[in-house]
């Protein structure tokens, strides 16, 4: 048996509680606990990105982070990403520039650009495509990612 | 079995811990650890070190970089003192895993976790660094060589961890990190090299050529290094060098490639290496 | 069909209709949702790839607290299924290959049923092995179906011509083997099901099958029911490129699980077991002759091509019926032999992947074109455009290009990649470690499905309601490709009103009519042209009402703006009355009407006869690559510098979507062409993670420049042929192309890692080696 621990921490914008084992992956707890299946588990292993998520504004990966750690910090899914009006701009960036496809990277990609605009405010195309090198997509090319995240930089192209 | 689960927020409060149960498993970062443990490998007790403070700094003194053993690859990324004095670990910094992981992958879970491919620890080793360990009896420097055992396996002792390293900072020091692979990161490294010199009237003085994913351990490649130490480099010298290293690696077959190819990539990470340092203009201004 | 002057829809950039939903994170795909009382089923798969079954134990699994059953072969009636009917959702006596199924668990949690599969124990008694296909046609060898003493379960002939003759009389001969190898689809969602059973004793499988309609019958007979007790629901979807094309034996297990265990059943793959237990991209050896004239005209084409079938047969083995198309019709040549066998190994079985052997066909071919240039003295291009197919071709196979822009492709790509002058620029870079070169290929693809069954058509019911809201229930299928939207567009443009006025149901057999399914780049062409007879039906009855309503003459009336407008004959149009009105006023009249349509469409291609001759698809894709590269003469890497993608895509429908359709197969061919293997030893999967299957990453991706030939196929809707497959085709081509022109050194097999580079590089004295002084 593994000891619950109790944590604590902000889940998109309100504050939650979890008794949870050491070795739980965050992803776990917000996908099966908290019903927000945004994060995807696309290989459980830190090589896909579909599980990425931001904790104090670094993107992390869900499947690698043990949930214990979430306590005390500010975690952050795609669907915590859109406002009160719906999508950010990022997220409408998305649609807008054909980044979606299938879109089961799209929650976990949104997790990684945003945090590239966190540290970068008006990225160049060589930090967006570095700051995406941990999501795989299978269906875009990446292409309209970038252009997306550049458009939401207010970059335009 | 129950495991008990400690987050010290000090490092006297972690070393504490550590003295009472020696056989706890350390938990940093956890990009290492948690693929394992999720697959059911549930140690006794756990003592997560990732928020001690006093893991997480990085300093520049006179004459070394001072890294807390948390101290994760996205903060060595972004500080400006690693990029200046010890590029060769920023360079391993850069082509280490991606975002997702560098934001919790540690340096102290690099070196402790001991695989063959670790890039920060062949960085390391190539720095000339030494760490610290601590238990609650005390303190003692090793460098990496004598930490890095074998895979998996390390000088750690019982109650021991891993505190800090230290990196000696060297006026004119030339460095490089070459990493297999098309990507520029997420990749496990087929073959690196990291390599530090010190410039000296056209010629290179303590060379260090570190090579990874090509032995047991990281590696030095001390044939090569003896052959150009104190000499200026020309072709027939460079290419000397270049075939003692890959003669003295010993790597292996496995699914990411063979040992025939690791050999050659090590030849072609030297040769670049050193043939980095004779366009290296300072060099060309002295020697001619 | 009649087509408005300036088109507000057809043409724009019109993101995904469901793109909102999914950026949000809020869609749910089969593994974010669960049905009531669902239990997890997991699948004990085979530890050999060769073995008589000595037996099953399965009585510590089922003593797992939360396991609810456990089932093998002996629990259920075992029906044989697949193309070549060889496959079974479980495996009772022997197992062929390591996907083998042969147990299942369904429990409480997925822990549960896993911790189950671990305890099953399996005895098995060896029996000899196959790995490679050479050795499988090989007199005396091991026998892996008692039905085929042979192992050769398949072959295809095809000729016209005479390929002797030519031969003999061609001034240029260039003969190769070609080495393609496993690759996986990698759907970023992984395979996945739910299986329920109703009180009544109806089945509903949530399924991400791109074949709904042929998945229900086939379905039916494996487990025991009529197709029409059966419903499937296509939630969205992470995913597909081909991999859901065939049913594969989780999908029965799933359903035998929920029978017997009177319980919803959810299977979901982990990416280990996607590596492992989904189809492949087909592998093939192909041993290719091609000759051409002394000014390089081609004379003729000898193709013989090996498949390793595996254990089992999925769609893979069908790949010839594509690949013959390529060797016979993609360039002009009037003598063409083409052989397959197909044989039977313990390897992994092979299902379809985007482009559909054509990828493996054009690597093979397209370099064969360079180096009959090369022996001819043309330059590449110029051998290609001397031999393009032009419009109002039949070729020696009976393909009819109606339309064909290849030869356009061919000057686009060309001149946007400044192709020529860098060719002659590149002289002067000897003896750098690292060189640069350019490639170029071609393609031919069917661009409007392909008629293999009887019927190759889409069905459509178009209603539009009181509130002037359009549905559009369609027989096609949405795998993520975004042909939902195109079918709004369609709709919307035909009907003259907003697209956020048309929906799109196209999710659940119950509810919508019949089609094949998602193959053969058909959906924009078949389910396009469908929706647009509905559309225009009910185009004409909303005018032909208006116009007896306000007594004009139909020809003045025209939809526009989410209304009727009239224009009169002298005069500027004008609004005469909002659609929504116009329907109530048909609704709540003395003729009680509402506005419904409906429509099937079938493509006016043919079957092939035995020979393998027909127009088996009404319309063609066509498209050239060309791509620049650098390669390190040290490591053996290649960089793609850039990709300069020319396609006839007839008509381009949306053209935010086209171009997401030929960026991810630009990428998806680079993978093929660069990174991506399924590491296949002795029949065991040696690299089942992103880890070591490596995909392209967003810094690798190069630019890619894409340039739209319109064609404006007199068939298609508005012009537009399918381009679903068409751009991950000869992307490999062109990069082997290029790496020839950088190194001088041509590669056969694929990918071009850096290691199989240097390889080739050291093997060519291109390099020099260590130890070699
Ligand atoms: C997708 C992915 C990509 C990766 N890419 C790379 C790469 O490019 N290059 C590379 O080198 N590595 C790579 N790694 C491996 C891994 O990220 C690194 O080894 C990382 O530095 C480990 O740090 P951590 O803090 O996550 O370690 P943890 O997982 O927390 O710990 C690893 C081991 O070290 C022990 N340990 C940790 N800290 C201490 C300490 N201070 N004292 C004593 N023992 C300690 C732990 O007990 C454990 O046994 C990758 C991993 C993933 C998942
Ligand atoms: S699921 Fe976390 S990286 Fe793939
Ligand atoms: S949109 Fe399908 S994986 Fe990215």
């Amino acid at each position: 048996m593994q000891p619950q621990v109790e944590i604590r921490f902000t889940l998109n914008h309100r504050v939650v509680t979890a008794a949870v084992p050491p070795t739980m992956a965050l992803l776990e707890l917000v996908r099966d606990r908290f019903q927000l299946t945004g994060a995807k588990l696309g290989c459980g292993e830190g090589e896909c990105g579909a599980c990425a998520l931001l904790m104090d504004g670094e993107p992390v990966l869900g499947c690698l982070t043990p949930a214990v750690d979430a306590d005390g910090r500010e975690v952050l899914t795609a669907e915590g990403l859109c406002g009160a009006k719906g999508l950010s701009p990022l997220q409408q960036a998305f649609v807008n520039e054909g980044a979606v496809q299938c879109g089961y990277c799209t929650p976990g990609m949104e997790i990684a650009a945003e945090a590239v605009l966190l540290e970068h405010p008006t990225p160049t195309v060589e930090e967006i495509r570095r700051g995406l090198e941990g999501n795989l997509c299978r269906c875009t090319g990446y292409v309209a990612i970038v252009e997306a995240v550049q458009a939401a930089a207010g970059g335009g192209r | 079995m129950t495991t008990s689960y400690l987050r010290p927020t000090t490092l006297d409060e972690a070393l504490a811990a550590l003295a009472t149960t020696p056989t706890a498993r350390v938990l940093a970062g956890g990009t290492d650890w948690m693929i394992p443990a999720r697959a059911g490998a549930v140690p006794d007790a756990l003592i997560n070190i990732f928020r001690v403070e006093q893991l997480r700094s990085i300093r520049r003194t006179g004459d070394a970089l001072e890294l807390g053993a948390c101290v994760t690859v996205a903060q060595l990324l972004k500080s400006k003192d690693v990029l200046q004095a010890a590029p060769v670990l920023w360079k391993a910094a850069d082509r280490f895993a991606s975002p997702l992981v560098r934001s919790r992958a540690t340096l102290g879970g690099n070196l402790c976790n001991a695989s063959p491919a670790a890039d920060l620890s062949l960085a390391l080793l190539a720095c000339d660094a030494t760490v610290t360990l601590a238990s609650k009896g005390g303190r003692r420097s090793l460098t990496v060589e004598e930490l890095v055992l074998g895979p998996r396996k390390t000088a750690l002792g019982p109650g021991e961890l891993l505190v800090g390293v230290r990196v000696p900072i060297r006026a004119g020091q030339v460095s490089r990190f070459e990493k297999s692979g098309p990507r520029p990161a997420l990749e496990i490294s087929a073959a690196a090299v990291a390599f530090t010199a010190t410039v000296e009237g056209g010629r290179l003085t303590g060379v260090r050529i570190a090579c990874g994913a090509v032995a047991p351990v990281p590696m030095r490649a001390k044939k090569a290094e003896a052959l150009v130490e104190g000499r200026a480099l020309d072709p027939a010298l460079i290419e000397a060098a270049v075939e003692a290293a890959a003669g003295e690696v010993t790597p292996i077959d496995d699914v990411r490639a063979t040992a025939r190819y690791r050999r050659r990539l090590v030849a072609a990470y030297v040769r670049r290496c050193l043939e980095a340092c004779t366009d290296d203009r300072r060099l060309h201004a002295a020697a001619s | 069909m009649s087509q408005q002057a300036s088109m507000r829809w057809i043409g724009a950039r019109v993101p995904k209709l469901d793109a909102p939903w999914k950026a949000s994170g809020e869609v749910r795909y089969l593994p974010d949702f669960v049905v009531g009382g669902m239990l997890h089923g997991k699948i004990r798969r085979s530890d050999r790839v060769h073995a008589r079954v000595k037996s099953i134990d399965t009585s510590a699994a089922k003593k797992v607290p939360g396991v609810h059953v456990v089932l093998t072969a002996k629990d259920v009636e075992n029906v044989a299924f697949g193309h070549g009917k060889d496959n079974t959702p479980f495996k009772g006596d022997v197992v062929r290959c390591i996907r083998d199924e042969l147990a299942a668990v369904a429990a409480d949690t997925e822990e549960a049923a896993e911790e189950a599969c671990r305890l099953i124990r399996v005895e098995y008694e060896d029996l000899p092995a196959l790995f490679d296909p050479r050795a499988a046609l090989e007199r005396g060898a091991p026998v892996i179906y008692p039905e085929w003493p042979d192992n050769k379960p398949f072959t295809y002939r095809y000729a016209h011509g005479d390929v002797k003759k030519a031969a003999a009389e061609s001034a240029h001969v260039v003969e190769d083997e070609f080495d393609l190898t496993w690759v996986s689809h990698c759907c970023m969602g992984t395979s996945a099901i739910i299986a329920a059973f109703d009180t009544g004793g109806r089945l509903t499988l949530n399924s991400l099958t791109q074949v709904p309609f042929l998945y229900r019958r086939d379905m039916a007979a494996i487990v025991g029911m009529k197709p029409e007790d059966i419903r499937v629901i296509q939630p969205t979807i992470g995913g597909a490129f081909g991999s859901k094309l065939d049913i594969y034996p989780f999908e029965p297990i799933a359903v035998h699980l929920a029978r017997a265990a009177r319980r919803p059943v959810r299977i979901v793959f982990s990416r280990q077991e996607e590596f492992l237990a989904s189809p492949t991209r087909q592998p093939a050896i192909i041993k290719l002759k091609s000759g051409c004239d002394a000014r390089g005209r081609f004379t003729f084409r000898d193709a013989y091509v090996l498949l390793d079938n595996g254990g089992h047969t999925s769609w893979g083995a069908t790949i010839p019926f594509v690949m013959m198309q390529t060797f016979s019709s993609l360039y002009r040549v009037p003598h063409v032999r083409f052989l397959t066998d197909v044989a039977y190994t313990n390897n992994p079985y092979s299902g379809s992947f985007r482009g559909y052997g054509n990828l493996q066909a054009t690597f093979a071919i397209e370099q064969h074109v360079d180096r009959l240039a090369e022996k001819t003295g043309l330059d590449p291009l110029k051998m290609r455009l001397l031999n393009a197919q032009e419009p109002g071709e039949e070729t020696g196979q009976g393909l009819k290009f109606v339309s064909c822009g290849l030869r356009d492709c061919l000057d686009s790509a060309a001149k946007r990649s400044r192709y020529e002058e860098k060719r002659a620029a590149k002289k002067g870079e000897s003896g750098r470690r690292v060189k640069r070169g350019l490639g170029m290929a071609s393609m031919l693809h069917v661009g409007g499905g392909a008629k293999i069954y009887r019927s190759d058509g889409c069905g459509s019911v178009l209603s539009i309601d009181d509130f002037g809201k359009v549905t559009l229930v369609t027989g096609s299928t949405d795998i993520g490709q975004g042909s939902e939207t195109v079918l709004a567009q369609i709709v919307a443009e035909v009907l003259g009103v907003h697209l956020d006025r048309v929906k799109v149901v196209n999710s659940d057999t119950d509810v919508k009519p019949w089609d094949v399914g998602v193959h053969a780049s058909r959906t924009s062409y078949v389910a396009g042209n469908s929706a647009m007879m509905a559309a225009t039906q009910a185009r004409e009855k909303l005018l032909k009402a208006a116009a007896e309503q306000h007594r004009l003459p139909v020809e003045e009336l025209s939809l526009a703006d989410n209304a009727v407008m009239h224009t009169p004959k002298s005069g500027v149009a004008k609004k005469l009355e909002p659609i929504d009105r116009l329907v109530r006023s048909l609704h709540f009249s003395d003729r009680a009407e509402l506005l419904i349509t409906q429509a099937y469409f079938e493509p006016g291609s043919v079957k092939q006869d035995k020979e393998f001759r027909g127009n088996v698809s009404p319309t063609y894709a066509f498209g050239t690559h060309v791509v620049e590269v650098e390669v390190e003469l040290d490591t053996g890497l290649v960089k793609v510098l850039g990709v300069w993608a020319a396609h006839d895509v007839g008509k381009v429908l949306n053209a935010l979507g086209i171009e997401g359709q030929i960026e991810g197969g630009v990428v998806m061919g680079l993978g093929y062409a660069l990174t991506e293997q399924l590491k296949i030893e002795r029949g065991k999967v040696l690299n089942p993670a992103f880890r070591d299957y490596h995909l392209l990453t967003a810094p690798e991706v190069p630019p890619i420049d894409c340039d739209y030939i319109e064609t404006e196929d007199p068939t298609g809707p508005f012009g537009a042929k399918g381009v679903g497959e068409a751009p991950a085709i000869c992307v490999a081509a062109a990069i082997a192309n290029a790496v020839y022109d950088a190194t001088g050194v041509r590669f056969t097999a694929l990918p071009l890692t850096p290691e199989r580079v240097l390889d080739g590089l050291i093997a060519a004295g291109v390099t020099k080696d260590v130890g070699a002084r």
